[in-house]
């Protein structure tokens, strides 16, 4: 509610230094503390009005109000690109079990949670993943997630709704894929003609996107990437677009 | 804009109980009208936004499925996404929007192993069709009082081969060979938004539900879809 003053003067009686100071000092309350919603009338303030949130560049974090959301867009440049490989994975380059995963730095924005809040993470992009060289070609399916790890919390958490798969772009001539999913469908390994080869890998280049959902995350500070279990040695990714919206509860 | 006006003396001045008064009768009447010209621009933080049900700036709806398994179709018309066989797609709103009051909608998931008998993108000759296809839409499923009707959010297509449509590139015996057409592809991500909008009166419609439906466009492909999610942001006033 608005400011009262405690105290009234009326002409011809001295003057209370402690009436004067009684005003001054509700005023003085009011202005400090006593500000409340109900003193602002309904549809008053513009977005202008809500935090704009802080962008710290150096350790790459932000801190958001409700709704603020944070994005990171690039280009298609090669120069951008974000490189993986299988050749970690020492003797077992294209192991089906084995998963080592590794992240897209494009990808990895800290996150700070003032409060329980849902977040809504976009992502999309391009995921080249070369032809072998060394190991056996076929078609390996590297898996891609979005991955997030909490405070100290050394476990990753891997988000099932972002589950997505770059596969070897080889030549079709070996036996078919052999990860564990195909990329051709029931259809098996595709024929060989001159015209198939560049028609596989821009199709294997496909956008690869996403969005997903997070709910209920408790207040504390989050890591968040988008992860891939590489099976080919060499493949890349540009991250076009990777947005984070939050949504305190 | 709260302006509290003040009275300066001098000395020997003698003050009248109105001009004692005069301040804090102005920041009295002042503070009750107080608009942004009061406040520093981004002053509102989480601190100051009111966390109850309603006076949450959004609100989120959501179906998540984010299993493996794939719901399978072969129809030519849109049928709805249910991957698991006991729980459709389907994103519960249950919520009256207000006049020109907003709502987002996205989506996203995965197809899995494909079975695409008929690669190529149309037939020779008119109507040549666009076999290659599969399609996605959002549903929106409402009621203005007189029992559901639905309206049609946003349709998204999609090639099953990596070549796009168009009546160039088709399978003849005299033109190339079936594989020259693209090959299919499984294990793609699809992912769309949309925008919707209320303009009618407040408290005339509900919002029911709004479902992920699919189709193909020729019937001997198979469509399968795996890990799906609808997720609907309100915008609150």
């Amino acid at each position: 509610m608005p400011y009262v003053k405690p105290n009234t003067f009326v002409d011809g009686q001295t003057l209370d230094a402690s009436d004067l100071n009684g005003n001054d000092e509700a005023l003085k309350d009011y202005i400090n503390e006593g500000v409340v919603s109900a003193d602002f009338d309904d549809n008053l303030m513009g977005t202008e009005e809500i935090q704009l949130g802080d962008y710290q560049p150096i350790t790459n974090e932000y801190t958001f109000a409700s709704g603020i959301a944070c994005g990171y867009s690039t280009s298609k440049q090669e120069s951008d690109r974000s490189y993986w490989t299988n050749t970690i994975k020492k003797g077992r380059l294209n192991d089906n079990n084995l998963k080592i995963w590794q992240s897209n730095y494009q990808t990895s924005p800290s996150i700070y949670l003032e409060d329980t809040a849902d977040l809504i993470i976009t992502f999309g992009g391009s995921c080249p993943s070369f032809e072998q060289t060394v190991a056996t070609k076929g078609f390996w399916d590297s898996t891609l997630k979005l991955g997030y790890r909490k405070d100290e919390d050394d476990l990753l958490t891997f988000v099932e709704q972002s589950r997505a798969y770059a596969f070897e772009e080889t030549v079709p001539t070996s036996a078919g894929p052999s990860g564990n999913n195909n990329p051709f469908g029931l259809i098996g390994k595709p024929s060989v003609t001159s015209y198939e080869v560049n028609e596989i890998k821009f199709g294997l280049r496909r956008w690869i996107g996403w969005t997903v959902i997070l709910k209920g995350l408790t207040a504390g500070n989050y890591k968040f990437s988008v992860y891939v279990d590489p099976k080919t040695e060499e493949g890349c990714w540009t991250a076009r677009t990777f947005k984070a919206e939050v949504f305190y509860r | 804009m709260a302006i509290v006006n003040n009275n300066f003396f001098e000395d020997g001045d003698i003050p009248t109980a109105a001009e004692l008064n005069q301040p804090y009768d102005s920041a009295a009447t002042q503070t009750g009208v107080l608009d942004p010209a009061n406040t520093a621009d981004n002053w509102i933080t989480i601190a100051h936004i009111d966390n109850t049900a309603t006076g949450v700036c959004n609100k989120l709806f959501d179906f998540v499925y984010d299993g493996t398994a794939q719901f399978i179709t072969n129809s030519t018309s849109y049928v709805t996404v249910n991957s698991t066989g006991i729980q459709p797609s389907e994103c519960i709103l249950g919520y009256q929007p207000e006049r020109d009051e907003v709502c987002r909608i996205e989506c996203s998931g995965l197809i899995t192993n494909v079975d695409v008998e008929n690669n190529y993108d149309s037939t020779a000759v008119p109507p040549n069709g666009d076999r290659n296809y599969y399609a996605f839409q959002l549903l929106l499923t409402y009621d203005d009082g007189a029992g559901p009707l639905t309206l049609v959010i946003g349709e998204w297509g999609y090639s099953f081969t990596s070549m796009a449509g168009g009546t160039s590139r088709y399978w003849t015996t005299n033109d190339g060979l079936p594989e020259n057409t693209g090959v299919g592809l499984g294990f793609q991500t699809f992912q769309f938004s949309k925008m919707l909008k209320y303009n009618g009166v407040t408290g005339i419609r509900t919002y029911t539900k709004v479902e992920l439906q699919a189709k193909v466009n020729y019937a001997p492909n198979t469509l399968k879809v795996s890990r799906n999610n609808i997720i609907a942001v309100r915008a609150m006033r």
